[in-house]
This record gives structure tokens, sequence and C-alpha cells, in this order.
């Protein structure tokens, strides 16, 4: 079932970006939710595994000195759930780990694994895309940091070189009267694709009333997107239900929802028009704002 | 009726739960024997064609390949896969392997190979050529006129029947109201945890096969496998061990039969463990069915009338065939009781994979169609739901002549009664002016308890006591996981007299040495398998105290085994411990008494087990989503032998039935016939996340002719829960929904409909 020629086990970066520098078809993995069940689903000859299990300088949350929070790319999505950092500063990102797959999948998968995955029903690409993150992708001698939105380039396919390993993520400070959610639709309520995924970020100005708004979806185009018309229009509005509907048909422009068996378009344009209205409003909520 | 028992009712832990918990119990996949090999199957990607040409060259050339066998090799032996006891009761039209390809996922050729890798790789070797033909997946095509013939002869109809009581027409003449409808209910897999799988030995001293399954019914595979391989019956002995999940689409051999060729031909050791897609895609299904529902009722909206037709997707072949619809023809019939019933069911072959034997047999699809039926006429005339189903359910005395059918036991108004106060029924005033809105529904259901007035009914069973006064039986009761196993022990230790810790049963079924049981199916085992324990048991039991009366010289009629001791029956004093009786009978000279009896159960009558669920549910009616906020289940299912095996059925029926009301289905692809989701990510079974506030009890009444007033458990759990959701998502949007199940997708689209866009 599975035909595995060569598995590499690095204990440091150094090693792993060693290895990926002199082989190029080495296939990173990380918590295997997704490489395993690819294997076998493709039926894939002869792979060359590289596991950067042992690799602690991936693991783990932590605050930068500016406020800033950089995610490991190795973190599980258990830890990612439990950690204090993100349960204080970035709610929805907890949302978004205990959305995904069920409690088994969550104690292996990774942050990290699911960006680099490309799949455009990743439960972590809708919040990280409304956090407004960064990738930082290393190869041997070089590192850059990206804005994760140019990292999607369709289903299934991101920007990540030849050589390059997803280090970490980097989500900026966001000060106070701040608010995340995510809102992930599916039918079952564990180990199951969002038909539809939304996140949303406010800040509130002085006088109530949304600052600065982000909204961005998963399974509402080939990537993972931003409704920045939306967006623009948030500004200076307190989320009504009129304001709501006005977001929902706005973020419509910004998505290509299409037809499959899995839902209809139809279908598709009425979650976005729904739920995105109500995704800023709980954003709205959380970052202290009032609808009256 | 509260009886008095020592064992029956108290709670005992399952006999293999520590074995499974535990992981030491040996399932099929498990079993490693010397030389092991692995077989593969080749399914046919197309619907519906006639292969012109097969090449196995490149395929046997391949290093580590034992064998390879396609449809010109196979028995010329037309056979049906249907696990029922002769005499057969469905068409007799598959091969072993299939030229004539029925569906996406017939089987045209199979590999037998040193590794499973080299088996898969084998199979992608085989080429071939085939004529297509045409396809018909809706079995409305199938039906019309000069459709092709799938099966040829048959106009593609796999069974059919039709019966009346009293005058339909002049009933509906004089009908106060007529209410038509039209329902209609999805595929929907087993989704057993454990895939199909089997594993063969050959045996070759004696020059017979021994046959490793994970099935129902190992005395009718016994039976298929001589019928389609063409060879005595006596050259197979049927072993199952534990199975990891059945629900009825194990009630048949449909890999078992190709398994055993693989071993006669290369007499090696064989295991065929299929994948999650091809257990998903290519075994058995439940039937989908369109119903359509016609009533008349009088002017106290009492049912004068009704006329009911089903038409039932059978898939490529004909599997149970018409038997579903059978137990459907019986189900019409007494839940409501009317005099005149007009009843037609067409089971029709179309080229899907095959529909056959699924928890409750029928029961679900009827059962959805009827409840949701009475909520429509209950809304239509503003009526009250359970005043309706009160004024119309059956009572203790109907007969049903046709199914077998007498209705001796009932505490449905009870149940009904308990459920109404729980959810809250009459103070229910949701505040639904937002898109969120609450409501309630309920249902009530019944199923039967074995096959009498259908087909062979009969299950054998032996009881030896020891000398030390412990006791083994062996029953036909075959175990696939619903607690079979510890029931029959149990009834032994009741029937008995001493402690249920003092029965043993082997674990699984062995066609050598285990008495006969046509299978695990009907809801059947403890009223039918539970009366021939019994009924050895007591034979044991009777020759020990006429021994003990004789011996001690006590009247025999005032003496009785309780607890392991000999009693005197009137006051309840014990007089000597078991063991002193039985030791001096197996160990006195000359003449020795071993204590050991056979018996033979079958039934002459069916009863009727009652149900009643009740669901209230959000629905948000901008998504569609249907929240569940609460479920309960109610079962009189008679005397329970053992209240935490039962309660295992019921709250795991509620899930699967939740499932079937809410989440589940397979979707075929209209064009080429395969199934889109396959895997269990795509078919959605509910996970335990899923499980909303659940609460299930038992109302027992007690039901003459059964072994401790007892009746049947694991189908009528899996009929209420999809009901009585249904109804809440009607209650709270006032927008019925005659298609399960109601996925987000179809909530949103029967509230929104296109041309209100």
């Amino acid at each position: 079932m599975y035909n595995v020629d060569e598995l590499y086990t690095p204990a440091t970066l150094e090693e792993a970006l060693d290895i990926m520098a002199k082989d190029p078809e080495v296939q990173p993995l990380a918590g295997g939710t997704d490489v395993v069940v690819k294997m076998r689903a493709k039926n894939l000859k002869n792979v060359k595994l590289l596991s950067l299990d042992r690799i602690q300088e991936l693991k783990g949350v932590q605050m930068l000195e500016d406020g800033t929070i950089a995610i490991g790319a190795m973190t599980t999505f258990t830890k990612v759930a439990n950690d204090p950092i993100i349960i204080e500063k970035l709610p929805t990102l907890r949302t978004a780990a205990l959305a995904m797959g069920g409690p088994q999948i969550q104690n292996v998968a990774t942050i990290g694994g699911n960006v680099c995955n490309g799949a455009v029903s990743a439960d972590s690409a809708p919040s990280l895309f409304a956090l407004e993150s960064k990738l930082v992708l290393r190869t041997k001698d070089s590192e850059r940091t990206i804005d994760i939105a140019d990292f999607y380039l369709g289903p299934g396919r991101v920007d990540r070189k030849p050589g390059e390993l997803l280090v970490r993520i980097l989500v900026a400070p966001k000060g106070d009267h701040f608010g995340c959610m995510y809102n992930k639709f599916a039918v079952r309520k564990a180990m199951d694709l969002a038909i539809f995924g939304v996140a949303a970020t406010c800040k509130l100005a002085e006088d109530g009333t949304i600052a600065k708004a982000t909204i961005a979806m998963g399974v509402a185009a080939p990537v993972p997107v931003r409704c920045t018309e939306a967006e623009d229009y948030a500004v200076g509005k307190i989320p009504t239900e009129d304001v709501m509907a006005e977001i929902g048909r706005l973020s419509l422009n910004s998505t290509k929802p299409r037809d499959s068996w899995r839902a209809s378009k139809r279908y598709r344009e009425a979650l976005i028009r729904t739920l995105s209205g109500r995704a800023v409003r709980d954003a709205f909520v959380l970052a202290g704002g009032k609808l009256s | 009726m509260e009886k008095n028992y020592d064992v029956i009712g108290k709670s005992v832990p399952r006999s293999d739960a520590y074995a499974k918990v535990t992981g030491q119990a040996k399932y099929v996949a498990d079993l490693r024997v010397p030389g092991l090999t692995y077989g593969k199957i080749l399914h046919s990607p197309v619907a519906h064609a006639m292969f012109t040409k097969i090449d196995t060259t490149a395929a046997k050339a391949l290093p580590g390949v034992l064998d390879v066998i396609t449809y010109e090799d196979v028995p010329e032996i037309d056979y049906t896969s249907c696990g029922h006891p002769f005499p057969y009761d469905t068409p007799q039209d598959m091969r072993i392997l299939n030229r004539h390809a029925r569906y996406v996922g017939d089987m045209i050729a199979a590999v037998v190979a040193e590794t499973p890798e080299i088996a898969a790789e084998a199979c992608r070797l085989i080429t071939f050529e085939y004529d297509e033909l045409p396809a018909y997946f809706d079995p409305r095509e199938a039906l019309k006129e000069g459709a092709y013939e799938i099966h040829e002869g048959s106009k593609n109809l796999c069974g059919e029947n039709e019966y009346e009581l009293g005058n339909v027409e002049e009933a509906f003449k004089n009908a106060k109201y007529i209410i038509e409808e039209d329902f209609e209910t999805p595929i929907i897999a087993h989704a057993q945890i454990e895939t199909h799988v089997s594993m063969v030995e050959p045996d070759r001293e004696r020059g017979r096969w021994l046959v490793h399954c994970s099935n129902h019914c190992p005395f009718i595979l016994r039976e298929r496998l001589g019928h389609a391989l063409g060879m005595p019956q006596r050259a197979f002995r049927v072993v199952k061990s534990y199975v990891g999940g059945g629900f009825g689409g194990k009630q048949e051999p449909v890999f078992e039969i190709l398994n055993t060729l693989m071993a006669i031909r290369t007499k090696r050791p064989v295991i065929l463990e299929i994948t999650r897609e091809e257990n998903l895609a290519m075994t058995r299904t439940r039937h989908a069915d369109l119903i359509h529902i016609k009533s008349g009722l009088d002017e106290n909206f009492r049912f004068v009338a009704r006329d009911v037709e089903f038409i039932c997707n059978n898939g490529g072949y004909s599997s149970h065939g018409h038997n579903v619809a059978y137990n459907q023809a019986s189900h019409v019939a007494y839940l409501y009781p009317v005099e005149n019933l007009h009843f037609r069911a067409r089971s029709v072959y179309t080229n899907i994979q095959v529909a056959g034997a699924m928890r409750a047999y029928g029961a679900p699809q009827w059962h959805f169609a009827m409840e949701s039926h009475i909520d429509n006429i209950c809304q239509k005339f503003g009526l009250d739901r359970i005043e309706f189903r009160l004024k119309n359910h059956a009572r203790i005395g109907g007969l049903f002549n046709a199914a077998g059918i007498m209705l001796r036991s009932q505490n449905l108004d009870d149940m009904i009664e308990y459920g109404r106060k729980e959810i809250g029924w009459d103070d229910f005033h949701p505040d639904n002016s937002g898109p969120i809105k609450r409501g309630i529904g309920m249902c009530i259901g019944n199923y039967a308890q074995n096959v009498y007035g259908h087909s062979v009914e009969v299950v054998g069973a032996r009881c030896i006591v020891h000398e030390d006064g412990s006791a083994t039986i062996f029953s036909g009761t075959t175990e696939i996981g619903q607690g079979a196993e510890t029931t029959m022990q149990m009834i032994a230790a009741e029937t008995l007299g001493i402690p249920y810790e003092w029965v043993n049963m082997p674990d699984g079924s062995d066609t050598d040495i285990t008495p006969f049981d046509p299978g695990a199916y009907a809801s059947r085992q403890t009223n039918v398998g539970g009366n021939a324990v019994k009924k050895a048991a007591l034979a044991c039991k009777n020759q020990i105290l006429d021994y003990a009366a004789k011996d001690r010289e006590l009247d025999r009629d005032k003496i009785d085994i309780k607890r392991g001791f000999l009693v005197n029956s009137e006051t309840g004093e014990e007089i000597c411990p078991l063991k002193d009786i039985t030791w001096k009978m197996v160990y006195s000279f000359p003449e020795a008494e071993l204590i050991e009896h056979f018996a033979y159960h079958y039934p002459m009558a069916n009863g009727l087990t009652y149900l009643t669920a009740f669901a209230e549910v959000e629905v948000d009616t901008e998504t569609g989503a249907v929240n569940v906020l609460k479920l309960r289940q109610y079962l009189d299912s008679g005397q329970i032998i053992n209240p935490l095996a039962a309660k295992g059925q019921l709250y795991g029926g509620a899930m699967m039935s939740y499932g079937y009301g809410l989440t589940e289905q397979i979707l075929i692809n209209p064009k080429t016939g395969a199934v889109y989701n396959d895997t269990l990510l795509d078919y959605k079974i509910p996970t335990f996340a899923d499980v909303p506030d659940l609460h299930c009890e038992f109302f027992s009444s007690y039901e003459p002719d059964t072994a401790y007033g007892n009746k049947s458990v694991g189908e009528p759990v899996n009929i209420g829960a999809a009901c009585a959701i249904r109804n809440a998502v009607f209650n709270a949007t006032g927008v019925p929904i005659n298609q399960n199940p109601l996925t987000p997708e179809r909530v949103w689209n029967h509230l929104h409909p296109v041309e209100e866009d």
C-alpha cells in the first residue's frame, strides 16, 4: 500500500535543509495526515520522505519582542489550540485548530503542513489570511518572508520553491479592541471538510464603529481569498442587519464558487452571503463592539 | 409485567467485551497462517457493458502472482448471494465473476499473489475490451417500455407484488378527506468499520476448505458455497469469529465465494480483505425507494383507505431481491391498520451498486414516508400530531394474518405520554422571529421478532451441565456484535438456576460444531435462539431435579434450582449445593448419568416491538443547517434480557437513524454511475462529536411464547430518529421535506426554491 524508498529523520533544521538541497525530490513529512493519505490514494511509488518530527526548533508558539506571534510550522493543531498565547491573542486560530479533523488528527497534523498542502478547504487558511499572516520560508542558503496570500497558487498548489521548507508563521500584533473569529460550515461536527469557511477580524475605532475589518474565505474560490471590497465597505460601520447583508453581497464579488457534487454554486453563494456578514458581526462583538 | 428473575434483566458486560477492548480478539484480518496469500478484485470501470476480451498475460507474468481468474474461468452456475434459507426466494442471477458487468464495481477478474501490493499491481496489468450497453441509474428509466434488459427476460423487474384488502376504490369514494403524496429515500451504506473480509484455508488431508468469515449467516454461507461452486456442501467448514460490524451488509456472501475459489485453485490459504472504497461503493446498500401514499380519512380523521406504491432501486443483481419490499408490504398494514388497503411494489434492476439487507429491512424507508405523511396531514388540517397517532395506531388484539403477526403486548401509549412530558410537548412555544427557528417532532414505529409467516425459522441449541454444576451451551445464534452470545448465556443461567458466570459459550460459530441457525437477521436471535437455549437448559434442569428427587427422596414438585443450589421451591430454603447432585450423577458407579440435551425451536407466532422517538431541533433558515438539541428514543421491547447490551443497541441505533435523517447518502455520478463518495470523509456517518443530548429508555411489556417475555431490539431501534428529526424540522420551518437525508443544502433548497430567488 505504501512504497517508501527512503525515510530521513533529521534532528535539526540545518540537516533537513541540507537534505532538501541535495535531493529536491524529497517530500517533507509533517504530521502525515495529508501526505500519507495522498500516497495511498495516488499509489505513489519510490517515495522519499523527510520527516520533520524531530526538529524541535520548528515547534511551539512564541511572542517576539515587538509582540509578533511566531508559530512554528511543526506545531500540531492540539498545541495551537491549547497554547496560552493563541488563546489570549488569536482565539480564531484555536477555533480553526479544533475544527480541523478530529482529536486524533489534531494530535499529529501541523499548522505548517496544513498551509503547505494548499487545500482550499484548509481550516487554518481563512484565519491566517484574515490575520494577514506572513510565512517564513528557508532553503539551505536563503530565507524569505512573504504574505500568506501570495503563497497559494491554485488548488493543492503553493509557492514552495525547490529545497524550501516553511519554518514559521508570523502574525503581527493586533493591539486592543480587536476581535477575530472563524466559522467552519460542514455537515458533521468533526472529521469533515468545510463546505465553506470564513474568518473575520475587526478593529474598533474610538467611536465604536469598525476601523478595519478583514474577511477571508475558504472553499469559495480555487484558493483562499480576502474579500477586499466588503472589507473597505465595512470601515466606519456598525454591523447591523443591513450592513451585514451588504457585506454578504460585496463578499460574493471576491469569490468564484462552483457547482460540484458536494454543493451547488447557488447554495455556496447563499453561504457566502449569510456567513460573511455574521462573521464580521461576531468579530465586532468579540472586539468589544456594541451592535446598538 | 414484573417478574422475579435472578439473571434476566440485570446488566452484565458482554462476554466478548474484554477481548475486544484489549485488542486480544482476533478478527478475520488478524489471522495469519503459514503460506498466506492475498486476493484482489478487478472491478468493472463502467456501469453496463459486455466484456469482449480480457488479457491476463502481463498480470500472470508478474513475479509473485499465483493465479489470475477471470469471468472465463468461473463455474457456469447462476446463484444469488442472498443469505436466506432454502427455498430460494430471489432470482439466481449472478456468477462469481461476470462477463456482463452490470454496475461500476461488478467483479470481472481477480488475482492471488504473495503480497497485497503485487496483487494490486497485477490487477492493473489486466487489459480488457468491452461493448458498452445502455445504463440506468433511476428505476423509472429502467422500467420504461423498450428499456434494455439488464437481466435478459426480466423487463428489469427483480420482483413485484400487489395485494388488496377490502374495497379500496369504494372506500376512497366515501372518504371525507384524501391526501396523496410522494416520498423519496436515499441509497445508504452499512459502513461497517470492519470492511468485508474472509480467509480460506485448504484442509488437504480431508479435501475440505476452512472458510473464516465475518458474516451473519455461517450456515447459509456454507450452502451458498456448495451451490455456487458446484461442490458438495460437506466440502466446507465455515467458521465465524468476531465481526466488526454487519448491519445486514454481511448477511450474504459478497466475497466469500470468490475467496474460496481462489483457495481451491491455488491450494493456498488466501485472505481477501477489501478496501474502504470498495466497501462503500461495491458491496450492498439499503434500497433507495420512491414511495407513493394515498390516504383516505373519515370525518373523525381515522384512516379508511390506503393505497401505497413502492419502486425500489435494487441495483445490478437481486441480492435479497424483492424480500425487502415483502417486508414493507407487511409494514404498511400493521402500524396504522386500515380496512381497505392496496399495496404494490416493484424491485427494479438498475446499473448501480446492489441493494440488499440493511438493519430494519425496509422499515426505515416506510416509516420515514408514513410518519412524514401523518405530520403533513396534521399540519394541513390543524390536528394534534400525537392525538392523531393515538387515535389510529393498532392496539393489543390486532391480528395481521398476511405477516403472521399477533399483537399480544404493547406499551406504546405510556411511552408516548412519557416522551410528551419529557420533551415539553405541551409547553413548546419558541420565539421563532429570527432566522434560527426551533421545532419539535415525534414518530412511532414497530418491528417484528422473526420471519415466521415468511420463511424457514428454526434454531438449535445444546446445553451441557458439568459435574461441578457449571454449564456450557452451544447455540446457533450468531454473534455479530449485538451481544447475542451473552444473551444466550443469561437465558441458560436463568433457566438452569445457576449464576451467569457459571455458563460458558464458545466464541463464534463453526458449522462443524455449532447447532444450525439461519443467521443473524430479522432481530430473531433472542426470540428464536433464546427459546431453543431455554428448552435445552430446561431439559438438563429437569434431569437433575428428577435425579435429586429420587436420590434424596424429595417431593419432585417441591424442589427447584436457584443461584446454584437445590432449593425448596415453596420456601426457597437451600437444600444443598447443586454440585452435590451433579457430581454424584456423573461419578456414580456403575450407573452414571451425563447431563446434556439438544433442542431446537421454531416459532409459531410473531409479535411486535414498539418504539417512539422525539426530537427538538433548531434550523438555521439562512444556511439550512439542522442542529438537533434533544433526541429521545423509547422502546417497548418486552422483557429486556441484558439492559447494558440493549442500551448499546438503543443509543447506537438512534445515531444510525440520525445519520439516515440528516447526513448519510451514497451519491452517484449521473453520467457514469460511479459512486462519488466512497470514503468515510465524504460518506457522512455521524461521529461522536455529532451525538446530541440523547436519552433512551425501555418500557417493557411481556410477550408470550418467548423465553422470558422478550421482544426484538436490534432493528426497531434503527427506525425512529430520522422520522422524529424530519418532523421537528417541519415543525420549525413549516416546510415539509419529503426526502431524506435533510442535509443543509436540501433544507435550504426547500426553504429557498429557485423561483423565489
